[in-house]
């Protein structure tokens, strides 16, 4: 049940850095969306 | 009498193999072949997806049919493929032998196969709406990995070791090429019935998910036409920089995703380029050929001793499991993303985040138009979609890396 925890805690470790990314992904969208709004 | 039936047996090398093997494995074998017969059938059909299962059904039927003592080694084997070859001089032989060799040798032990798929895909992704609505769409996308995420201490506590956990989590991204590429990097051996398993799945995932929609979802909740949502004018310009931007940063923090986040911005990019000769060989010749020779080599690789295997019934349940948890996460996030708008959101975009780009978005937008005909979600429902290819990606990318580290 230990190795249940353990890997369930390391998972949940990836979805965590996982998000994390995935906001840094929307922030380069909003980025580059306020760069072409300012072209525009 | 015997002699008879012996010189009958040479003539008929596939027949004789029969009888050459132990019974468990010759009822695997006929079995197979029958399988070959109902997803060919089941892909003309169009039930499930016919440009993977026509070509694997034609390869595992075949395969499995056509088995004999070769030549060279005296064992039993097909003129296919020989996926055990190691040293370079066994690879040479191979190829004089073996007619699917080059392909497989070129094309599946290093990921190639995965990757061109993914340009293809990427030369046939709208980004319109997920650049115009990028906070929904990632931010629906994520709940819909939770099967990537709970599959993989239930695949461990199953049996499987760390790597292969990981490799069978990832069905849950509902994205094939991208199981194919981590399966290959992170459990080699298990590749061919994680993937196949993968596919099927993901070809049932069109009539299995509105039964999972009917349950999960209230009746007047799928019927929101999200008409007050407007999607806003992007400009390729946009989709351009968005892309290189990304594919940068993420190849920066995952080297060894590199390939397919690469593969997926490129056909992106090229479409976005309106670069015609570009799009056309990217549409109609990579993408096209490289899925005809997916579902084949695949098919080809399911021999009955993967099937013999007990692993391969754990992994049908593990994979139904992954791709089930991910519906149900994704229609979470649906309904919690309805809640918060205030009713404006359809909650079936959830299940668009699923991945499995356009098949989840299509899905989505049947169940909305069945219960509303004038709710058309599908541009809505393109976002997540997209989004969903992204966090796969993402999660697939930490699986790979961070896996091999880890001790359990």
């Amino acid at each position: 049940m230990e190795k249940f925890w353990g890997s369930l805690k390391f998972a949940f470790n990836i979805y965590i850095i996982a998000t994390f990314i995935t906001l840094l992904v929307l922030g380069i969208v909003n980025i580059i969306k306020k760069f072409t709004e300012k072209d525009s | 009498m015997q002699s008879t039936l012996k010189e009958f047996m040479s003539i008929f090398p596939g027949i004789e193999s029969f009888f050459l093997m132990d019974s468990g494995m010759a009822i695997a074998r006929i079995l197979l072949i029958l399988l070959g017969f109902f997803l060919c059938y089941l892909g003309y059909k169009k039930i499930l997806d016919p440009l993977l299962m026509v070509p694997m059904g034609v390869g595992i039927s075949m395969v499995n049919a056509g088995i004999l003592i070769m030549p060279n080694t005296g064992k039993l084997g097909t003129m296919f493929l020989n996926a055990l070859v190691e040293s370079p001089q066994q690879h040479i032989d191979a190829f004089q032998i073996y007619f699917l060799q080059p392909i497989y040798a070129l094309t599946f032990s290093n990921g190639l196969i995965a990757c061109l798929v993914f340009i293809g895909i990427g030369s046939i992704t709208e980004l319109d709406f997920f650049i115009a609505n990028p906070r929904m769409s990632l931010l629906l996308a994520i709940p819909a990995e939770l099967g990537t995420i709970l599959t993989f201490p239930i695949a461990l506590i199953m049996g499987f070791n760390p790597s292969e956990s990981a490799s069978i989590a990832i069905i849950g991204g509902a994205d094939g090429p991208m199981v194919l590429f981590a399966s290959l990097q992170l459990a080699r051996h298990l590749f061919v019935p994680i993937t196949i398993v993968a596919y099927i799945y993901l070809s049932i995932i069109y009539a299995g998910y509105p039964f999972l929609i009917k349950i999960a979802v209230p009746k007047k909740l799928r019927g929101i036409p999200m008409e007050e949502m407007t999607v806003k004018k992007v400009s390729s310009g946009e989709k351009i920089a968005f892309s290189i931007v990304t594919g940068s940063v993420l190849c920066l923090l995952f080297p060894v995703a590199s390939p397919l986040f690469v593969s997926f911005f490129l056909g992106v990019i090229i479409k976005e380029s309106k670069i015609n000769r570009f799009i056309d060989v990217s549409d109609n010749v990579i993408l096209s050929g490289s899925t005809l020779f997916l579902g084949f080599t695949l098919g080809c690789l399911l021999s009955a001793d993967i099937v013999v295997d007990p692993k391969m019934f754990k992994l049908i349940i593990l994979g139904f499991i992954a791709l089930f948890l991910s519906g149900v996460g994704g229609l979470c996030g649906g309904l919690i993303a309805c809640k918060l708008s205030n009713g404006k959101i359809n909650p079936l975009l959830g299940i668009a985040g699923v991945s499995c780009i356009p098949t989840t978005a299509k899905v989505a937008h049947k169940c909305a138009h069945e219960i509303n005909p004038k709710a058309f979600i599908m541009p809505y429902a393109m976002g997540p979609s997209i989004a969903g290819v992204i966090t796969s990606a993402i999660i697939a990318a930490c699986y790979i890396t961070m896996v091999p580290r880890m001790s359990f």
